[in-house]
């Protein structure tokens, strides 16, 4: 995704802008004017410098759209594969506290790994064997509390 | 005598060495993909390190690294793909090399040579280090709030392409590190109400992120029609690499110590030292001419450079806690996580660790040889691993992983906010190895910097009164001057981010 330097330039202006505006409240050291503010206000000033320069820069240099997709496939063919990154990751954190782990890993490392290879055998051999090495290594000897969902009742019940 | 004993005694453990093993392994296996850098190779052992002792997960690191960093000649070598950048320099050696049935050669010169030059950095590091530290045990926060300034500086100087660009990435990672409760006073600071988030941003999601779920975005598309390669046999390994070894003895010299020299320089990491090297060579060869024609001169150079440069990362790291390159800046966050400051102190409080640590690094170089061998062994069946199995269970790894340092799932979503803002990033041209150095020095950078401006009760020449902090000033005013002039000359010539060089690559160490 290729985005005009003018836009990521005013992106980041917002950016430094808000930080300024967030940071109005701040209180500073007694008897001095520093305190929490002063280096986020730094920041953000060499931001909005930095802001202004990329927008100088895409405007001059504006001749193609402002956002392109850029990439050695087409968009169509790129989004699936890309978007099940934020939404196995998403899928995770919201299913994982319901149905637990031990379900949902298998079925997140199932679904890509299918589409991918287009062999749903392997996938299902590469789910399950996975799933059970992560569950053992993190859940049995790292101790990370990996939930159990609804088989904490088959499990502890 | 009994420091070296106490920090045998750190080393000589079964868990560490199998660890230590297992790491290797692991680095090996990373190293080894093409596109999985040995930086991403740190990122994903870290939430497992987290469980471990300081000796045992630097241990794992070290080694993980150096292994990867190796491993990377290896697909250079069979399938002109050079497996993490560092090995990019010299990929076209080695591949016209193998295509000329000297695979075995090509292979066996990397192998020795990057063991050779890893042991060449430890030794260096080992006996600069302590030496360093007592110099700048005299450091106060005025040069340590400098010495942070022009660590940060160079990562955004040696990060080709545009300054601007670099230093924004280098705002936004010191941006990221504000976030949380304030060190001077305690205020929360763009929390926005999260309980979670007043603890700060944690360094291991963000690295995660930046170093493995940007690169699932960018290579989860290409997994679905890439046919898994079929690698060459490699034949006889280490036929006639002895007497190549001894016939460029002073090469693979030269450029073991220039690539610990240049790996210890702030920003720039294995690639840029493999680049140096292998141009160095070249022009102070008897027989330029064969470079580029499969010649193990350049391979020599750039393969001992590259494993010499880890080692050298490691001398500003550990010294002034100022991270070289991005792995080092993963380092310093698991030590700072193991409630260990990497500083001067170090020495003197820790020092049996500190020499553990460089004995890992020795041992770590040694074990290179064996397991090197192996992995070139099993190279052929490691590459047929199709990449739409191997990125599914890297995302399960990086979920778990971010989740299990704090078992909280806000880590998560950090994770994948960096990772996205990371992808996009690099897709524009900003590099994000400034991020990541800003996000680990950020605290330091800040925290001097509030300390030496309420002594200097706001009088800026105080940051200049004391003699080595006007130097490293004076430093930090020449970097970024010259950063100015490059940007100056680039506009008035009007030419846009083309630098001559190697190919530009974000990931200073990978």
């Amino acid at each position: 995704m290729r985005v005009n330097d003018a836009v990521s330039g005013a992106l980041l202006a917002v950016l430094g802008l808000g930080v300024l505006y967030q940071v109005q409240g701040y209180p500073s050291l007694p008897r001095q004017p520093y305190g929490p503010a002063t280096f986020p206000t730094i920041i953000a000033v060499m931001l909005l410098c930095a802001a202004a320069t990329l927008i100088v820069r895409g405007l001059r240099a504006r001749g193609g759209p402002w956002i392109a997709w850029r990439g050695t496939m087409s968009l169509p063919q790129a989004a699936l594969p890309m978007a099940y990154v934020p939404a196995g990751i998403a899928a995770y954190v919201w299913l994982t506290p319901v149905l637990g782990f031990p379900i949902v890993a298998p079925v997140l490392i199932f679904a890509p790994v299918a589409y991918l290879n287009r062999r749903p055998v392997v996938a299902v051999a590469v789910a399950a064997v996975a799933s059970a090495i992560i569950w053992f290594a993190f859940s049995r000897m790292l101790m990370v509390p990996l939930p159990l969902g609804i088989l904490e009742s088959v499990v502890y019940g | 005598m009994s420091e070296f004993l106490a920090a045998l005694d750190l080393v000589l453990r079964v868990d560490v060495i199998v660890t230590v093993v297992c790491a290797a392994l692991f680095g090996l296996f990373i190293g080894a993909i093409p596109g999985l850098t040995a930086t991403m190779a740190t990122a994903l052992l870290v939430p497992v390190t987290f469980f471990m002792d300081a000796v045992t997960a630097i241990g794992a690191i070290v080694t993980a690294t150096a292994m990867a960093i190796f491993a990377g000649d290896i697909p250079g070598a069979l399938l002109r793909i050079p497996g993490t950048p560092a090995s990019a320099a010299y990929t076209e050696e080695a591949y016209r090399m193998g295509s000329r049935g000297e695979l075995g050669k090509a292979l066996g010169v990397n192998l020795l040579c990057s063991a050779l030059g890893g042991m060449v950095g430890v030794l260096i590091l080992a006996f600069f280090a302590s030496k360093l530290a007592r110099f700048s045990l005299q450091f106060s926060s005025y040069e340590y709030f400098w010495l942070a300034v022009v660590g940060l500086s160079s990562a955004v100087l040696v990060s080709r392409g545009n300054p601007v660009k670099g230093g924004v990435s280098l705002l936004l990672g010191l941006l990221l590190s504000t976030v949380g409760i304030d060190a001077v006073m305690g205020y929360p600071r763009f929390t926005f109400g999260s309980v979670g988030l007043s603890g700060g941003i944690s360094i291991l999601p963000t690295l995660i992120g930046v170093f493995a779920i940007a690169e699932l975005l960018r290579k989860m598309p290409e997994a679905r029609n890439a046919p898994p390669p079929r690698p060459p046999a490699v034949g006889r390994l280490f036929a006639g690499v002895l007497p190549e070894l001894w016939r460029y003895k002073l090469t693979a010299a030269a450029s073991s110590v220039g690539g610990t020299l240049i790996g210890a320089l702030p920003g720039a990491g294995a690639d840029i030292a493999a680049w140096i090297s292998y141009a160095v060579s070249k022009r102070f060869s008897r027989t330029p001419e064969k470079f580029g024609t499969g010649h193990p001169e350049g391979i020599v150079a750039a393969s001992s450079a590259n494993n010499a440069a880890i080692s050298g990362a490691y001398v500003p790291a550990l010294v002034f806690g100022i991270p070289g390159d991005t792995i080092t800046a993963i380092i310093i966050g698991v030590l700072l996580m193991k409630g260990i400051t990497p500083g001067p102190m170090v020495f003197v409080t820790d020092s049996a660790m500190v020499n553990a640590i460089f004995m890992v690094f020795f041992f770590a170089n040694v074990l290179l040889i064996p397991l090197g061998f192996l992995a070139i062994r099993g190279a052929r069946y490691l590459l047929r691993v199709p990449s739409g199995v191997l990125y599914p269970l890297i995302l399960m790894f990086c979920i778990v992983g971010a989740y299990a340092t704090n078992n909280a799932t806000l880590d998560i979503w950090i994770m994948l906010a960096v990772g996205v803002l990371a992808y996009v990033m690099e897709e524009n041209d900003f590099p994000v190895a400034p991020l990541i150095l800003a996000v680990v020095l950020g605290p330091v950078v800040e925290e001097n910097f509030m300390k030496s401006i309420i002594k200097a009760d706001g009088e800026l020449l105080m940051f200049f009164e004391r003699p080595m902090a006007a130097v490293l000033g004076g430093i930090a005013i020449a970097v970024w001057g010259g950063m100015s002039l490059r940007g100056l000359w680039r506009a008035v010539r009007g030419t846009g981010d083309a630098v001559p060089g190697p190919p530009a690559s974000d990931d200073v160490s990978g």
